[in-house]
């Protein structure tokens, strides 16, 4: 396994600086928006989630993907190299936004800790969601088939908040984080929970594809 | 035991079968697996390694299962594909610390050593390395962690002629420790002719032949004359011939012929296009 995680760290620092940048761009837009517009905090995680897809490209264009098969690395442990990818990416933004979040709180004069673990719960689970339907397309059936399914999810998450934004007030505001914190506190544990149970049930759901897309 | 064995391997496609394959490599010795293009011979090997599934049959290499020990296998084997796919981006010593990670038993001085005896620059990236440095790469990754087994697939069709002797010359070394052995395909016959202790013909996913070098040559001879000198020879000593503007070449049969026939030793290459002839038949 630490043989192919060097390969992914040598693939990222070579060929993903673009992306990991665009992702530092959106961090900072979510870190100064935050409060004002939910769908910029929840950005950053959908994006961190889909950067496996650079390296898989990367993978497929140098024949990778093929070459590895006959090194002693599992399937399992080849999906699971661009799983961590994604996980660790997505921790890192969770953990910044709420190093940010707590900060503006604490400049504000109160630090709502429920309304943090409700934004790194909700953004795990965005990012969970979106990583964990795509990666599965990508690795039965290569990036470039795997990239429709990404535009279309892409499209529909993009879509879907901005028509819930104009509609609905999808902040947290006072009165919800009120209303839920005194009567169903554990609401906001939920996501936390859910986002690893989507993000690993995709992963054995990409393993199961991988293997059959070369047999 | 055995290096390599393959009992009634079958693997259907729709427009191809490779048709229940038997081959036995015993440990110690290197085996040539020669075909046309589309004969089956990267078939097998896929089939060996695990990368594709098998239809019917058995394989065991090195004692174990190729379908319930595959990761094992590749542990023990080293192998060579006609095609090295590494990241484009990483230079050879970046392989190498990837593979120390990779393999158990790397050893990173043999590798720096096959680098330098290959002439291969540590710190170009694998993008600016021509098609046979590219190869070489793969050989050098192949034969640095104490593998029991080299399989290569059509590995040095790619390479320059000098470079082609030196690497084979590598494989024949390769098995002087006698718990080593090779599997390499080919149809590059003449590469083959030279190092192989056993030659495997496959036709149209047919096994034709398999037997030891050194029988088949003692089977067969190559023989030159005119047509007249020809058939004045015992029919059944004719296996296979063709006419050139020169005369008449042959093969023929040793057993059927007189020792006052002067027969030159058999060329590898006329005995493949001859068993490829009377398959067609």
């Amino acid at each position: 396994m630490k043989g192919i995680l060097l390969k992914e760290l040598y693939l990222l620092k070579k060929h993903c600086g673009i992306p990991l940048f665009c992702l530092l761009l959106f961090l900072v837009m979510a870190g100064g928006t935050m409060g004002e517009q939910s769908f910029m905090v929840f950005f950053p995680f959908m994006y961190a989630s889909i950067i496996p897809v650079t390296p898989l490209s990367y993978d497929e264009m140098h024949k990778w993907d093929e070459y590895a098969r006959i090194f002693p690395y599992t399937p399992a442990k080849l999906v699971l190299s661009k799983y961590l990818v994604g996980g660790v990416l997505q921790i890192a933004v969770t953990l910044i936004l709420l190093i940010i979040s707590a900060v503006k709180m604490a400049m504000a004069g109160e630090v709502q800790v429920l309304k943090l673990v409700a934004m790194a719960g909700l953004g795990l689970l965005i990012g969970a969601a979106f990583g964990g339907f795509n990666l599965p397309f990508m690795f039965r059936f290569g990036v470039s088939k795997g990239r429709i399914a990404y535009y279309a999810t892409l499209a529909l998450s993009v879509g879907g908040c901005l028509v819930a934004s104009a509609f609905f007030d999808v902040s947290f505001s006072p009165e919800i984080v009120r209303m839920l914190s005194v009567g169903m506190p554990v609401l906001w544990l939920i996501p936390l929970f859910l986002a690893p149970l989507l993000y690993v049930g995709s992963y054995y759901l990409s393993v199961a594809l991988y293997k059959k897309r070369y047999r | 035991m055995n290096a390599l064995e393959l009992k009634k391997v079958t693997k259907k496609y729709k427009d191809f079968t490779l048709d229940a394959l038997d081959l036995t490599l015993p440990k110690g010795c290197i085996m040539g697996l020669v075909g046309e293009n589309g004969a089956g011979k990267s078939t097998t090997i896929k089939l060996i390694l695990d990368l594709i599934a098998l239809d019917e049959g058995e394989i065991s290499v090195m004692g174990l299962d190729s379908r319930r020990d595959s990761t094992k296998i590749k542990e023990l084997c080293g192998i060579v594909p006609d095609e090295i796919g590494f990241p484009q981006g990483m230079n050879a010593l970046q392989v190498g610390k990837v593979m120390k990670h990779t393999y158990q038993n790397w050893d990173d001085g043999a590798y720096k050593e096959y680098l330098a005896r290959f002439g291969l620059p540590e710190k170009k990236t694998f993008k600016e390395y021509s098609k046979g440095m590219k190869m070489k790469l793969g050989i050098a990754v192949a034969l640095s962690h104490d593998a029991k087994l080299l399989i290569l697939d059509e590995a040095t069709s790619g390479l320059d002629p000098v470079v082609r002797d030196e690497v084979v010359g590598l494989f024949g070394e390769f098995t002087r420790d006698e718990e080593r052995s090779v599997l390499i395909s080919s149809h590059i016959v003449s590469d083959l002719e030279k190092i192989c202790d056993y030659i495997a013909f496959i036709h149209d996913g047919k096994l034709l032949l398999c037997e030891e070098k050194d029988a088949l040559l003692a089977k067969y001879g190559c023989w030159q004359g005119s047509r007249a000198q020809m058939e004045a020879l015992p029919e059944r000593a004719v296996c296979h011939f063709k006419e050139t503007p020169y005369g008449v070449e042959a093969i023929l049969l040793r057993d059927a012929l007189s020792e006052d026939v002067a027969i030159a030793p058999l060329n590898m290459e006329e005995l493949f296009l001859f068993k490829i002839k009377e398959a067609k038949k």
